[in-house]
């Protein structure tokens, strides 16, 4: 095919996607927010089948270590899988809110054209720096590298001037919520809702300075990285949660808000000093051995408290709902965070066993089953409830025109998911025994870990389920862009009955 | 330093006995509440044998993390906590579930 085909055919596919875009802007089943919100939505979802390409890419690195060495290292892989794990999530969540700020507000979001012009600047720095990671990378440490390619902080590599957009984007997210609740009604979520807002732009700036004492860095950095994920996230993830069940079972706004209050208190009064298990190792002085211990111990209490919750309302409920996915993927939330969070998190929490199991694939284990649990299950949630409204309020519920894709999906990732965390849960425990116990955390017990059968074996069922995830993956996107389509019944109507009798 | 770590012949039983102390804790919260929900006397019965074993398995726990001076008020604290807990959620469930109205909805929750 010559250049000009090549040319004529990028040409027809771009005007072919101007003409969707322009069908999608003027959807009158959406308001302004939540059109905004969808742009959100779909970024999300590309930048997680890009977290399961590079993890699978990263995984089969474990197994074959010349694979893509010195083209794509594993060093990067990890880092993209890692920031676009981050990144969707955020991106979810706040396309979650853009979503129903103006249901919740009654009022239509004030300043929607900056919040536009947000996503805009938010995917344009998100691309750029992703392309910045795969084509630099490899090279001094410098001031200019730290402003313009990569600041070197795990989990948070985005170079500086990077970071400072995105407390910009988040302020300006922030300006959007508040303006909006301040002009409209303000409710019991939206109070919890904007000053977790203020948290999660503020916790932010801890991760942009920098200091020579790598103590004193990772003491900071992890006010980003915990308090964001075991607070601000959680609570905003409260916020979400609260909505949703309004709108999928009916549950009345005053059980709603007084639990996201008790919720509130119990994630704060837990996750913010549950912060010192972090400060273990790092040379931070040993009283955040008792107090990461105490903390963290106490971190499992909120989930136990679902549980008594979830069967006093199953008693009266009955799951009566009106998105059948969207309920699926709350119901996967509930068993992973209280899983993957609690009884994953506690096995290893405490400074007792956590001297030898700290930084073995046991907290990417741990790592893989909590986050997943605990967010991306929501916002795959959300996602369904978006998809039925842009339909238009669509039938959601059982025979379902094409249901066998989002169970199937659903099945794929949740077994994916834990697959994976077995895998590297019995890679972690080799791990934590052979390098760090016996061998007492030498170059040598690490080379002799990583060479054992038992953690190669795990890589390779690692990469089996991993292989499943993507392709449950792939399935939930397919859905997501098909489900609903051409479907004529209206939504469920719910009663809601939420009084134990 | 402040405390003594597991010795290496205890390692699979410190997992497991941290996984199993947050599994019962919340085998007993489910029971517990399931018997409240229908009244039958036998899940009461087993909501207080995963407590005894809860009870077990943080004693198994404390001893070979090898828990002493306050730490031990840590052990106290799970055992009463995730007794109490329960019923401390129970009782605010029922406070906030108390009114008998009903609403029909369709496009998400209503203001108050």
């Amino acid at each position: 095919m010559t250049l000009q085909a090549y040319q004529e055919k990028a040409a027809v596919c771009w005007t072919g996607c101007k003409q969707r875009y322009g069908v999608f802007m003027a959807n009158p089943n959406l308001s302004g927010g939540q059109k905004l919100a969808v742009h959100y939505f779909t970024v999300a979802m590309v930048l997680f089948m890009a977290q399961l390409l590079f993890g699978l890419l990263a995984g089969l690195q474990f197994i074959f270590p010349r694979f893509l060495y010195e083209i794509l290292d594993f060093n990067v892989n990890r880092m993209v899988h890692i920031n676009a794990m981050v990144v969707w999530m955020l991106y979810g969540f706040l396309g979650s809110v853009y979503w129903f700020l103006e249901d919740e507000s009654g009022v239509p979001i004030v300043g929607l054209k900056w919040g536009q012009l947000a996503f805009w600047v938010l995917t344009g720095a998100v691309t750029i720096v992703v392309l910045v990671y795969l084509l630099i990378q490899i090279g001094s440490g410098t001031d200019t590298s730290l402003w313009l390619i990569n600041e070197g902080r795990e989990y948070i590599e985005a170079p500086r001037w990077a970071d400072i957009g995105i407390v910009v984007v988040m302020l300006t997210f922030f300006y959007n919520v508040a303006a909006t609740f301040a002009k409209g009604k303000w409710s019991g979520i939206a109070g919890v809702l904007t000053l977790d807002l203020v948290a999660l732009a503020g916790l932010y700036l801890a991760g942009m300075f920098y200091v020579t004492n790598i103590s004193v860095d990772q003491y900071w950095w992890w006010w980003v990285i915990h308090l964001w994920v075991e607070a601000t996230w959680e609570v905003l993830v409260g916020c979400i949660m609260a909505w949703s069940l309004m709108k999928l079972l009916g549950v009345r706004r005053k059980v709603v808000q007084t639990w996201l209050y008790i919720e509130v208190a119990l994630m704060f009064g837990s996750g913010i000093l549950g912060l010192g298990h972090h400060y273990f190792w790092i040379g931070t002085p040993e009283y955040w051995f008792t107090i990461g211990g105490f903390f963290s111990a106490l971190e499992p209490i909120p989930l136990v408290a679902m549980v008594v919750h979830s069967i006093y309302d199953a008693g009266a409920h009955r799951f009566k709902n009106s998105n059948h996915p969207a309920l699926a993927w709350i119901i996967a939330h509930a068993f992973g965070n209280f899983l993957g969070a609690g009884v994953w998190g506690f096995m290893h929490t405490l400074p007792q066993i956590n001297l030898y199991t700290h930084g073995t694939q046991w907290s990417a284990s741990h790592g893989h089953l909590a986050f997943f649990g605990a967010y991306a299950t929501i916002n795959i949630a959300f996602f369904y409830l978006a998809a039925q409204q842009a339909r238009g309020n669509v039938w959601m519920g059982g025979e379902l025109t094409n249901g066998w894709r989002w169970k199937t999906a659903a099945v794929l990732l949740n077994l994916g998911v834990m697959g994976m965390t077995v895998a590297l849960l019995i890679a972690g425990y080799e791990q934590s025994f052979i390098e760090r116990a016996v061998e007492g955390s030498t170059w040598a017990g690490y080379f002799a870990a990583q060479n054992h059968p038992w953690f190669m074996q795990a890589m390779i069922w690692r990469m089996v389920f991993g292989l499943m995830t993507a392709v449950g993956g792939g399935l939930l996107f397919w859905d997501l862009l098909e489900i609903g389509k051409g479907e004529q019944r209206p939504a469920a109507v719910i009663e809601n009955d939420a009084v134990t009798q | 330093m402040l405390i003594e770590p597991v010795a290496l012949s205890d390692f699979f039983l410190s997992f497991f006995s941290a996984a199993l102390i947050i599994l019962l804790a919340t085998l007993y919260a489910a029971l517990f509440a399931w018997s409240k929900v229908s009244g039958r006397k036998i899940l009461t019965i087993l909501a207080w044998l995963s407590y005894a074993a809860l009870l077990v398995c943080i004693g198994v726990f404390s001893y070979i993390n090898h828990f002493n001076d306050y730490w031990l008020v840590l052990s106290l604290l799970m055992a009463l906590g995730y007794g109490w807990m329960p019923r401390l959620i129970w009782g605010l469930c029922a406070a906030t579930h108390d009114e008998t109205t009903h609403q029909t909805h369709q496009s998400g929750g209503h203001h108050d």
